[in-house]
């Protein structure tokens, strides 16, 4: 993953618990790098060994952890990074998921190392639609469910979501049923 | 079997051709707007069917007012004009069709944050136009430069507290060594007089463990005295004096420091100048310090009745200073730690040989700060070679 996903996870801990904790779940997981380079490539490792030690030593399920980190990404990460081109991606939250496809498909262009996860929407109503949610990666199901849920925030916008088909269930990717 | 040519691609329907260019703009010979793009009208309310494209469109690059022959004979020219009541800037290029002049192009903006204030959404462009991505990649350069003054401050803030640590640790190293040398002075001189039996005669035992006493205490000494230098070669302390220095007094000079210990061990020391440089500019005291210390190992570390040497020789501009022996030789694993303060390879040879561990660090410091560089060559067995080059006198090669 790139530099930036890994420095969104610090930012996460680190506004929440502050520095100490930051260097200690960096020491657990054996990461050494000093900072992390918005636009290096690190191996996928590195996030995950760093959600885990977070998961261990703050006693919260990884799941959890990674729900945070879809909000935070949503509503912290993305906002400043290129909350401009967020913001472009439309001025709703369904407007924003019929972007999302194109959106992502702009940023893999942005990132030649980067293998981003695929969206496709599918069953689109007034006030509901089905996002595909298409990866390589395994265990990011509850990151997504966060991103979504930091989308409905940011939108100021009640909405419900529902995995209606999952890897782990047998399915060949992911698929969130959005209602709003 | 021949094929037949396609049907020409190359006819859009107006809905078509408005997806794929929707800031497109046609002018015709009269220099009024026909149709324009979907997105484009979106910027401002002035951009219609009918409208004179000079009342809404100023020209930037090239600045000429725009003339719809002169624009027609250039249709290569990459043409940047300003929407005027938006403010947007377009960037493309214009195609004669027909008697019309057709402009496809886009916004030209510096980030995505003048997108928004013209109101224009990423559905707003054609998938294929990559100028979202452009602004992206200006922000990525601005997130890295961020990353990089944030490695820079931090590597920054980590180097001056080395450094603090580093003089800390010199100062209290040059402290502890001057205590502990006041009092060592009295041990050895007086352990001196009383194995010089002045005051009255001693009998063997007590003969012996005087001897101990002195002994003990000089190489304790020399083991402060080390510590001392190693400390004020670290720290910058030292006072260098460059001067012209000869090559051959340096190594006579050198040699003869260590005739003592070679002597009593009865080494063969053999000493090569050829073709002699005449000089160095250096530190003639730590030229000889440096020369005195490999000198000294190569005797300490070769048997007695063994041989070890001192070569001169000139590779490029630079004199090369080469300590010899037979001796025990060095492991090729080992060599890495050979220059670190208080690393002596193996802690038998501690024993065996006695010493600090020092000598090597303070002469890599030594060699550093005379600007010179140092190589080593070891066989286990066979011996060793440490080759000093310094730089030579200017008319010296």
């Amino acid at each position: 993953m790139y530099g930036m996903v890994n420095k969104a996870v610090e930012e996460m801990v680190v506004s929440a618990h502050g520095e100490a904790t930051w260097l200690e779940i960096k020491r657990r997981a054996g990461v050494t790098e000093e900072i992390f380079i918005s636009n290096e490539a690190y191996p996928d490792e590195i996030t995950y060994r760093l959600v885990a030690a977070a998961s261990e030593l703050m006693q919260v399920p990884a799941e959890k952890i990674l729900h945070s980190f879809g909000e935070h990404w949503v509503l912290e990460t993305a906002r400043k990074g290129y909350g401009h081109m967020m913001a472009a991606g439309g001025s709703s939250l369904g407007e924003f998921l019929d972007n999302l496809p194109l959106f992502h498909d702009r940023v893999a262009l942005l990132y030649p190392n980067l293998a981003p996860p695929q969206f496709k929407i599918s069953q689109r109503k007034e006030r509901s639609l089905h996002l595909h949610y298409i990866t390589h990666r395994t265990g990011l199901t509850p990151f997504v469910e966060g991103l979504l849920s930091g989308l409905a925030k940011m939108f100021n916008t009640t909405a419900q979501f529902a995995l209606v088909e999952s890897r782990a269930g047998g399915a060949e990717h992911d698929v969130f049923l959005v209602e709003w | 079997m021949v094929n037949s040519p396609s049907v020409t691609p190359f006819i859009f329907s107006p809905a078509d051709f408005e997806r794929i260019f929707p800031f497109y703009v046609l002018v015709d010979s009269a220099g009024k707007i026909v149709s324009a793009g979907r997105s484009l009208k979106k910027l401002s309310r002035r951009v219609r069917d009918g409208a004179v494209f000079q009342d809404v469109f100023s020209p930037k690059r090239p600045a000429e007012q725009f003339a719809f022959d002169a624009v027609s004979a250039a249709v290569d020219r990459l043409y940047t004009i300003r929407e005027q009541e938006s403010g947007a800037v377009l960037r493309g290029q214009f195609h004669r069709l027909g008697a019309d002049l057709l402009f496809v192009g886009s916004p030209w903006v510096g980030d995505a944050a003048e997108l928004l204030k013209l109101g224009l959404s990423m559905h707003d462009f054609a998938a294929h136009d990559p100028t979202l991505e452009l602004q992206q990649v200006v922000q990525i350069q601005r997130m890295v430069a961020e990353d990089l003054k944030k490695l820079t401050a931090k590597l920054t803030a980590q180097t001056g507290r080395l450094e603090e640590a580093a003089r800390t640790k010199d100062a209290f190293l040059a402290s502890m060594s001057h205590e502990l040398r006041t009092p060592l002075t009295s041990v050895i001189g007086l352990s001196e007089v009383l194995l010089e039996q002045v005051s009255g005669p001693l009998n063997e035992t007590q003969l012996t463990h005087i001897g101990v006493v002195h002994s003990g205490g000089t190489q304790l000494l020399a083991m402060i005295n080390d510590i001392l230098d190693l400390s004020r070669l670290g720290s910058g302390e030292p006072q260098l004096v460059f001067e012209t220095c000869s090559v051959s007094e340096l190594c006579t000079v050198a040699l003869r420091r260590v005739e003592r210990a070679t002597t009593k061990r009865n080494q063969r020391v053999s000493y090569e100048n050829q073709p002699g440089p005449a000089a160095i500019r250096s530190d003639q005291r730590r030229v000889v310090q440096l020369l005195d210390q490999l000198l000294s190992n190569a005797s300490k570390f070769t048997a007695v009745d063994g041989e070890l040497g001192l070569r001169v020789s000139v590779v490029g501009r630079e004199v090369v200073f080469t300590v010899w022996d037979r001796g025990i030789g060095i492991a090729a694993t080992e060599l890495p730690y050979l220059f670190r303060p208080f690393v002596q390879i193996d802690g038998r040879l501690a024993r065996r040989y006695g010493g600090t561990g020092l000598g090597l660090a303070i002469v890599d410091k030594i060699v550093g700060l005379l600007g010179g560089r140092i190589e080593v060559a070891s066989t286990p067995g066979v011996g060793s070679a440490f080759s000093v080059y310094l730089r030579a006198a200017a008319a010296a090669v």
